[in-house]
């Protein structure tokens, strides 16, 4: 698959500044990772493409949690050998996840991340 | 032997979520480790952001490579975003965790179902018009 070049558009800074804020203060709020939060505010405010506001979203998934493990690793709250094992296969994962989403049209990965919404908002709603 | 099988699984899917929809994957994570696993709450929020890392950085090198990563929006949007969340999360100490949940539960919800219908009709009316035209 080739870079999409025609994808891209000149970002708006203040409308980036928002998207930071508001996105970084209700995953802090909610507790839920910070992408179910930036998708759509990427592509909502900064009209990213659905593939490109996943990819974009990732990077800032991957600082976010090193900011937030610090917390639990002092606490001691991390088995060290399921992480290790859990990793083993989420990075096979991942690279599978991340394939399907190159090839996958735009809207298909819309529709797909719509029902992921729905889901984390139901678990949300019923267990808090 | 079976928790090994149980790992194995709740690790692929959960990166190929993670993958997939641009998430951590801690929303399939956590309670994969608690209901499956049968581990602790806290333990299995631990463990689930110390995977979201590798997981994280193994989708996004085959992202860069793709060329989808807005490198410029990310270096906007990260430092703000991390620095808000760890705001948020004091806040969060403050006031009553549950109901706020369910708040942005229902605008999590109707985000999503939004979505889905405006999307679903897009995809059904392009897909129409090709009907038409061929």
């Amino acid at each position: 698959m080739l870079p999409v070049t025609g994808e891209r558009i000149p970002m708006d800074r203040q409308r980036a500044i928002f998207t930071g804020t508001v996105g970084g203060f209700v995953s802090g709020l909610t507790g839920i990772g910070g992408g179910t939060v930036m998708v759509p505010l990427l592509t909502g405010l900064l009209k990213l493409t659905q593939r490109r506001a996943h990819a974009t979203s990732l990077v800032i998934v991957i600082f976010a949690a090193l900011a937030a493990v610090s917390q639990y690793i002092i606490r001691g709250e991390v088995d060290w050998a399921l992480a290790a094992a859990l990793t083993v296969s989420s990075v096979v994962g991942a690279q599978i996840g991340a394939r399907v989403m190159h090839a996958m049209p735009d809207r298909e990965l819309r529709l797909v991340f719509s029902v992921f919404l729905i889901v984390v908002g139901v678990r949300l709603l019923v267990f808090g | 032997m079976g928790d090994v099988i149980a790992v194995a699984l709740i690790g692929l899917v959960g990166g190929a979520a993670s993958g997939l929809l641009g998430v951590g994957g801690g929303t399939l994570f956590v309670p994969a480790m608690v209901l499956i696993l049968g581990k602790e709450q806290h333990l299995a929020q631990g463990v689930s952001l110390v995977v979201i890392i590798p997981t994280a950085i193994s989708a996004t090198l085959t992202n860069l490579k793709g060329g989808y990563v807005d490198v410029e929006t990310a270096k906007w949007v990260t430092p703000l975003a991390i620095a808000f969340a760890l705001v948020g999360g004091y806040v969060a100490g403050l006031l009553d965790g549950d109901t706020l949940s369910r708040i942005f539960g229902v605008v999590v919800l109707y985000v999503g179902t939004r979505t889905l219908f405006t999307t679903w009709r897009t995809i059904r009316r392009e897909r129409a018009a090709e009907r038409a035209s061929a």
